[in-house]
């Protein structure tokens, strides 16, 4: 059961996350963020635009952990068992988000599923198996960048294509 | 059959303490604990004006400025633009639910903290 005060302090930093992650995905479409405007100006072929769209709102997805992990990391006041009640705070709000924009990388079918399934894993058996937290944190970390990278060599990939065909 | 459990459900009548010292008691501390609870009530009133007013700006302010900034770099094709505003709305819309479902469980759990105390010290304080 999550400490009496540490509810206040879990729902302030979240809510301070949401909105700073809000503000970015703002800030980016009026500066021009390279990956969504790459995406805009695909014209040849719509599978391209939403590789970069699908890109974008996974990295954005990812930094909302990986802020949440930092704030943890530098309470160093936080007892182990403190930080395991509020990483499991955030992981159910966070595991809310990702279903719904992972759901969006199945529909237009250009994710990798394999990965969207093993980073939903991770979170879930966070949640029920909250012994394992750390290690469950651990592996989500690395299903996000490995997610980041797959985006990464799926456009490269299909850039030697276009090129190819020149 | 009647209501048979409606005595267990509320104190009833021939039970309930109606003097006005008890009364005038439970309503002195009602009123302290509001007061304690004060900075909480208000805290919860800024969050959610503030996610009110947050999602306000976004659709009527910062929505047409992305389309504006879309137009002006040249995003050709309609179907792109279409496309990216419909994820933009749609991801924006999750993050405020989430932020809503989170000012619940704050008000849920300083609901069940001011119950607490009611209760704590009418029946054991």
């Amino acid at each position: 059961m999550i400490h009496e005060n540490d509810y206040r302090f879990c729902v302030s930093e979240a809510l301070k996350i949401m909105k700073s992650q809000r503000e970015k995905l703002y800030r980016d479409c009026i500066e021009l963020n390279p990956v969504i405007y790459n995406g805009l100006h695909s014209y040849d072929k719509s599978s391209v635009r939403d590789i970069y769209f699908q890109m974008y709102f996974s990295d954005w997805l990812s930094m909302h952990w990986e802020i949440i992990n930092n704030i943890l990391e530098h309470h160093k006041e936080y007892s182990k068992s403190r930080k395991k009640e509020m990483i499991l705070f955030f992981a159910e709000y966070f595991s809310r988000l990702s279903a719904e924009i992972d759901n969006k990388s199945k529909i237009s079918g250009v994710a990798y599923p394999e990965l969207i399934k093993e980073k939903n894993s991770a979170l879930r058996e966070m949640l029920i198996y909250s012994e394992h937290w750390e290690q469950n944190c651990d592996r989500l970390r690395v299903q996000m960048k490995k997610c980041h990278e797959q985006y990464i060599h799926l456009l490269k990939e299909l850039e030697e294509q276009e090129n190819g065909t020149f | 059959m009647g209501d048979l459990f409606g005595a267990y459900r509320s104190v009833s009548s021939e039970k309930r303490d109606k003097s006005f010292e008890t009364i005038s008691a439970y309503e002195e501390h009602y009123m302290k604990l509001l007061k304690k609870y004060a900075p909480e009530i208000q805290e919860i009133e800024q969050m959610m004006r503030n996610l009110r007013e947050e999602r306000k700006r976004f659709y009527l302010e910062e929505l047409p400025q992305i389309q504006h900034t879309m137009t002006a770099d040249n995003v050709l094709s309609e179907e792109n633009k279409a496309e990216w505003l419909k994820q933009l709305q749609e991801n924006m819309e999750h993050s405020f639910q989430i932020s809503e479902a989170l000012i619940q469980h704050y008000i849920t759990k300083n609901l069940e903290e001011f119950e607490r105390e009611l209760k704590s010290s009418t029946y054991g304080g």
